[in-house]
């Protein structure tokens, strides 16, 4: 054979080869790129939904509140499958065609979860039949929506001793609810706190509380009350600059001092719902003639006695409107300044000790948030010692189908020892913290895997839940954070199963080690890390210096910061001036800084802490 | 003599037919899989950059080895645009305003970057935040195999002739701690 043939030959059999080998690596190719495009896109419709979180969180003043957070968050998933809708033109424009591609967004909050999933609606007879023909939901339905709160929770039980649930959260608070058997007799308890470690003297680490003077201590500091924190607000289409405020349960009370707003009297407390000021006062003068009861006379302490004041029951306080100015200037009786027409109020069964009850005022004036924050962790502490609730250990957890736990390889818990080892709680190797996190970890995962195997049964994909990185659990750990799954779409060749994980490290529901910034004498911000920190004024909590909108009379939307300063370059703008090494944690960090800065610190930290929205359930057994 | 002409094309057709062609086609290949393995590394790199909001000297090595390991060398530019919320905030001021300030953004570039990553300063992690905008683009600096095969007949000439290029950039979502 020629040359040639063999060369003609050679060209046939390799040419397609060689068509066929380019063409599928181009495919490879594509598919890869593809799928890397989604991450992305995924990454970034879930940061969407986190940034519409944030910013209707900050700007509302009801958003720790359970039915505003649940309307957040709806608002939040709606922000996903838009920005999904614009970045995935592929797939189609609504939210209902995306829907099928999104097994579930998990939301991870400070005590519990929320998914956002499918579900099918299912009702009783009873319910089918009250509703009337024309209903909008029908038994059977499957809809799309979010699904019960699921609390970090996890019951334990011993026998003749206790049968107690704990919640825990992304910090060191924790519920414990249930029974204890104390001195033979079963008690209902139900109790509430940060969890710290304790000191036996007022100069070691630990909170230490001397019952005698009242005196509080952290980690060798004396941790007083703060007089008269201050912050802009935007009330009434009316600015007021500087007002002094105390955050009580997750609500901010400002006082009016120099009456700047119409309807109230100087000195009164408000707060503020939707950019409307409601006054603390519970009654107005109106109302207060209308219904009063008769005159009195009063003595409160040392003041001298009140003749004839008018006065008035409301539930458990007593209202006396204080026409001669009594109490005016009398500040070593009262705390407050008490003008014409102030209303002084009397708790009635207090009222029989001539003691007047401590009030808003008295609060705002002397901050003692970050000492309560101690003092309850304090008594937490003690309570759990007590009631010897301190040596539960994993061998005590009663699982999901109430058979006691026992340890194997692939079981959900691995902590050896006490977990309310008080000697290094804060430790995050502790036990009690390795623990917190595999409770966490083990209730998001069982529950999550449930809710997406479920999804099979309204879509024709085959789910599955992809494994989470250890990376990934760190950011979950870490702060309030928004997991989104992506499955089933056709990247051409392979089928896209990814998914995203996106933290929001500026909320309003948890505060952080590092969510304290150190104000300095010359209102700059800085964090509590930075290189040779200045000594500062105050610890500011970060979310208050964020930026927030309200609307002015004529109804414009203006913008206001709470607190005014500059946000250090060294330590906030950029990191460059850290020097808190990567393998210290910011409270073994803050020990070794001066005493200053770390009353400073530790006094805010508690301060913000106390002042969150907590829902507390109280177990009465006598209701 | 026509027979010994066409003979000597016959087989310098033949050679280019069943070497080089073969020899480029391989190679174009090994470019398209450089391609996709410099693709991919430079997107994990800025999506990790861009979900912890840290730079770390082990995260940055792990993007060179994997760049590395296609055999060609590159030359990587890394960019953080760093948000500086403080000229709008400050335009914020005493009676709270309608407008809203701008944000400003100034740029830190590779050097930079390395120069911090290198030293011992911030423990080798250069830290970002929420709001800054990390990018990072590559491009081979050494001639691959199809670049001299195809030089050899058509001479690409010029400083910027790289064929295997990769950019990703993006918002950062988180605050580095």
């Amino acid at each position: 054979m020629k040359i040639q043939s063999f060369a003609v030959i050679f060209i046939i059999i390799i040419l397609p080869i060689s068509l066929v080998f380019a063409s599928y690596t181009q495919n490879r190719v594509e598919t890869i790129n593809l799928q890397t495009r989604y991450d992305s896109k995924l990454n970034d419709a879930t940061y969407d939904a986190l940034k519409a979180y944030q910013l209707n969180s900050f700007n509302s003043d009801t958003s720790d509140l359970t039915n505003a957070k649940i309307r957040d968050i709806k608002a939040s998933a709606s922000t996903f499958f838009n920005s999904m809708a614009s970045g995935f033109s592929e797939l189609g424009y609504t939210k209902s065609t995306l829907q099928n591609y999104v097994p579930a967004l998990v939301y991870t909050m400070y005590d519990g979860y929320y998914i956002y999933s499918p579900y099918k609606n299912t009702w009783d007879d009873e319910t089918n039949e009250k509703h009337w023909e024309d209903k909008s939901y029908h038994d059977g339905d499957e809809l799309y929506g979010l699904k019960p709160y699921v609390y970090y929770s996890c019951r334990y039980q011993k026998l003749g001793k206790y049968d107690v649930t704990i919640t825990y959260s992304l910090d060191n608070y924790i519920q414990i609810q249930g029974y204890v058997v104390n001195r033979g007799r079963t008690e209902t308890i139900s109790q509430s706190g940060y969890l710290l470690s304790i000191a036996n003297d007022n100069t070691s680490d630990g909170v230490y509380y001397d019952e005698t003077s009242g005196k509080v201590y952290y980690n060798g500091q004396e941790i007083g009350e703060e007089s008269s924190l201050k912050e802009n607000v935007y009330v009434d289409g009316k600015y007021i600059k500087g007002c002094e405020y105390i955050k009580k349960n997750g609500i901010k009370y400002y006082l009016d001092k120099n009456n700047d707003l119409e309807q109230s009297y100087s000195g009164n407390v408000f707060s503020v719902i939707n950019g409307k000021s409601n006054i603390q006062t519970a009654i107005t003068e109106m109302e207060f003639y209308g219904n009063e009861v008769g005159s009195e006379n009063l003595l409160l302490h040392d003041a001298p006695i009140m003749k004839s004041v008018p006065c008035k029951n409301m539930g458990t306080y007593k209202y006396y409107l204080d026409f001669d100015e009594n109490y005016n200037g009398k500040s070593d009786c009262f705390d407050f300044p008490c003008y014409r027409g102030s209303y002084i109020i009397v708790k009635v069964d207090q009222y029989n000790n001539k003691e007047a009850l401590e009030n808003i005022e008295d609060e705002i004036e002397h901050n003692t948030n970050a000492k309560n924050y101690y003092i309850e962790a304090w008594n937490l502490a003690n309570f759990i010692k007590n009631y010897e609730i301190d040596d539960i250990e994993i061998s005590n957890i009663v699982e999901e189908n109430r058979s006691q736990y026992t340890e194997t390889e692939e079981g959900a818990y691995h902590t050896q020892g006490k977990i309310f080892n008080f000697d290094n709680i804060e430790s995050p190797t502790s036990n009690f913290n390795t623990h917190r996190i595999e409770v966490i970890k083990h209730s998001i995962e069982r529950n999550l895997s449930i809710a997406i195997s479920n999804f099979n049964a309204y879509s024709s994909v085959d789910f599955k839940m992809p494994k989470l990185k250890e990376t990934d659990w760190d950011k979950i750990m870490n702060n309030i954070s928004i997991i989104s799954f992506l499955q089933g779409v056709n990247i051409g060749g392979k089928i896209y199963n990814g998914y995203a994980v996106v933290t929001n490290t500026k909320n309003e529901d948890i505060v952080m080690e590092d969510s304290i910034y150190i104000k300095d004498n010359n209102a700059i911000f800085h964090r509590i890390t930075e290189e040779n920190l200045p000594t500062g004024s105050i610890g500011i909590y970060n979310v208050n210096i964020e930026r927030r909108t309200a609307q002015d009379d004529s109804g414009n939307n203006v913008y206001y910061l709470p607190v005014e300063g500059t946000l250090s370059y060294d330590s906030i703008v950029t990191q460059n001036k850290i020097s808190k090494t990567s393998n210290q944690t910011i409270s073994e960090y803050v020990k070794g800084l001066d005493d200053d800065l770390k009353k400073l610190y530790y006094t805010a930290l508690g301060r913000e802490r106390y002042g969150l929205y907590r829902q507390k359930l109280t177990i009465s057994p006598d209701e | 003599m026509d027979d010994i002409l066409i003979s000597i094309f016959a087989i310098v057709l033949s050679v280019v037919l069943m070497f080089i062609f073969p020899l480029m086609t391989m190679a174009d290949r090994t470019d398209d899989i450089s391609q996709l393995t410099v693709d991919i590394a430079t997107v994990q790199f800025v999506d990790e950059v861009r979900t912890t909001g840290i730079i770390t000297q082990s995260e940055y090595n792990k993007f060179i080895s994997n760049l590395g390991s296609t055999g060609n060398t590159y030359n990587i530019q890394m960019e953080v645009k760093i948000k500086d919320e403080n000229p709008a905030r400050n335009m914020i001021t005493s009676s709270g305003n309608t407008d809203i300030g701008e944000n400003v953004y100034y740029s830190i570039y590779t050097s930079q970057i390395m120069s911090i990553l290198e030293s011992n300063e911030n423990n080798g992690e250069y830290k970002l935040k929420e709001g800054d905008v990390f990018s990072a683009s590559v491009n081979n600096t050494n001639l691959t195999i199809s670049q001299q095969l195809k030089n050899f007949f058509y001479t690409v000439v010029g400083k910027d002739t790289y064929i295997i290029a990769a950019s990703h950039a993006g918002l950062v979502t988180a605050t580095g701690i």
